[in-house]
């Protein structure tokens, strides 16, 4: 037998008149009705990585809403993956709370900045945040940059300054931390890719 | 929604078990129709489909009463057990399996009971079905197994399927899981070849939080992780449609990749859900999946086949009319 004739049986209203329900006698009028009566609702489950630790657990998240129709898709469930082999669905304490920390009231949204002895946080756009990140980085690159050690030894380092990447990236987002960073001189660097 | 977290028993941990996800769930064929007909009898109250359910319940009863009563069945030979293996093809495929003319027998005897406890145009249905010749029923059966829609009856396709579906349930169980391992298709069963008829991510013990696929013609479930196309194995563009207001133990998991819908259903939602009433319970979804959202269904349930063939059925090659070998 040909296997490429495997064919999908199609659903429709139309066709219903067809099916085993109608051929056996029964009938399908009040399913049809029924089915005018309902609307459908949108979900979608989302895999990802919990952001807190380098352990690195598989979460699903599940968000309800049609895209496709410019409704604000909204997350109203998030559990462990039972298919991630870090976890295997489980989630600790702060991973299980994963939903509050979504929908937290405190939840930072934008940049802001508190001035060296203020008590003030001052929210700012995000070409000022930019424009002070790269400043205090170059003065201070400029001002300790290691070209070459006392003896000649060419190092080009710089070591006053860190930097602490996210937890959840994939080795794409690793890889280009790693060259953004490394490129500037800088050694003390961590980004959690460790799993 | 309610926040379950699943918590790794300290046993498990300890027994070094934690993170292996079970392969296979073969059948439990004490209970299985049994079960079956439970649910549909549950979802049977108020339903537009009601009668139906309910006529699909005592099929499901007879397969139940059958399957205790099977006469041995010889299953495929160590040679060619090991040759299924060896290419990594399902031992007890659904089209190239040689059936034992015993399974034309229980349907004849299923058909029997069937219709001594029904009346009027349902019964000369079922007591016509029952005078007919193996060689229809082997031609049926063959067509059915094999996806052919082309002279297909619809009428006798839940009863040939039903007496196929305790035929394979029997030989799966008679076999047991270590003739079945993983095959390189992950979307048919691993025993059969078969589509499956839904999916369902269950509750308990060793299987909890797993989604499984339901073979639609031995009840075989196999592993298969969640957010992936049981059609095209795609995991892009995957999103579930439920009714609003509807249970959310049922949904039409769709697949943007292939145009294609197959249901899941949620356990944890519903302990009682059973991956082919719930799927024949939930046929307002497939219409308005189809209709709504023009999705074709992936999924095959014998219990409610559906009306037309996507494409080809006026004009199929010459080689598969009738063409169906009676084997045995």
């Amino acid at each position: 037998m040909d296997m490429n004739r495997r064919q999908f049986f199609k659903v429709c209203s139309a066709g219903i008149g067809g099916s085993s329900i109608a051929a056996l006698g029964f009938s399908v009028k009040p399913a049809l009705a029924e089915a005018r009566n309902f609307k459908l609702a949108r979900t979608t489950e989302t895999r990802n990585t919990c952001p807190y630790c380098s352990v690195g657990c598989g979460i699903i998240m599940y968000s309800l809403g049609d895209k496709s129709k410019n409704v604000k898709a909204e997350i109203i469930h998030i559990e462990g993956d039972p298919d991630h082999p870090v976890n295997r669905g489980t989630l600790c304490p702060k991973g299980a709370g994963l939903m509050g920390f979504i929908h937290s009231e405190n939840r930072l949204k934008h940049p802001e900045y508190r001035a060296p002895g203020s008590k003030e946080w001052k929210r700012i756009s995000w070409d000022e945040a930019f424009g002070k990140i790269a400043k205090l980085m170059k003065d201070d690159r400029d001002k300790n940059f290691v070209a070459k050690t006392d003896d000649g030894l060419t190092v080009n380092r710089w070591l006053t300054t860190g930097f602490l990447a996210a937890s959840a990236s994939s080795n794409e987002s690793g890889y280009i931390t790693h060259k953004v960073v490394r490129s500037m001189g800088m050694l003390v660097f961590d980004n959690q890719a460790r799993v | 929604m309610t926040q379950v977290h699943s918590i790794l028993p300290a046993e498990q941990i300890a027994a070094g078990r934690a993170g292996e996800i079970p392969f296979l769930r073969l059948p439990e064929i004490r209970s299985l129709f049994g079960d079956r007909a439970r649910r549909l009898r549950q979802l049977a109250g108020g339903h537009p489909l009601g009668d139906y359910l309910l006529f699909v319940a005592r099929i499901a009863d007879a397969q139940q009463a059958l399957i205790g009563a099977l006469p041995p069945i010889m299953p495929p030979g160590a040679a060619d057990l090991a040759r299924a293996h060896e290419h990594r093809m399902p031992p007890l495929s659904a089209v190239s399996h040689r059936r034992d003319p015993v399974w034309c027998d229980m349907l004849r005897r299923m058909l029997r009971q069937l219709a001594d406890e029904t009346e009027g145009g349902l019964r000369d249905t079922l007591v016509k079905l029952e005078g007919m010749r193996n060689e229809y029923y082997e031609a049926q059966a063959s067509k059915l197994l094999a996806g052919v829609t082309l002279g297909l009856d619809r009428a006798h396709a839940p009863l040939i399927g039903a007496a196929l579906q305790i035929y394979w349930a029997h030989l799966v169980a008679t076999l047991g899981a270590e003739n079945f391992p993983p095959l390189d298709v992950p979307t048919i069963c691993p025993c059969c070849g078969s589509r499956p008829t839904s999916s369902i991510a269950r509750i308990g013990g060793e299987f909890s939080g797993y989604r499984y696929l339901h073979c639609s013609l031995c009840a075989t479930e196999w592993h298969y992780v969640r957010i992936k196309c049981s059609n095209c194995e795609s995991t892009r563009g995957i999103h579930c449609y439920g009714i609003e207001g509807g249970s959310a133990a049922v949904k039409a998991e769709c697949c943007d990749e292939c145009g294609t819908y197959r249901k899941i259903l949620y356990q944890d939602k519903d302990p009682h859900v059973d991956p082919v009433a719930d799927d024949m319970a939930t046929l307002a979804l497939d219409l308005l999946v189809a209709e709504q959202h023009g999705k074709r269904l992936a999924g095959m349930n014998f219990m409610l086949v559906h009306g037309e063939a996507e494409e080809g059925e006026d004009s199929p090659p010459p080689e598969l009319v009738g063409s169906s070998p009676p084997p045995g």
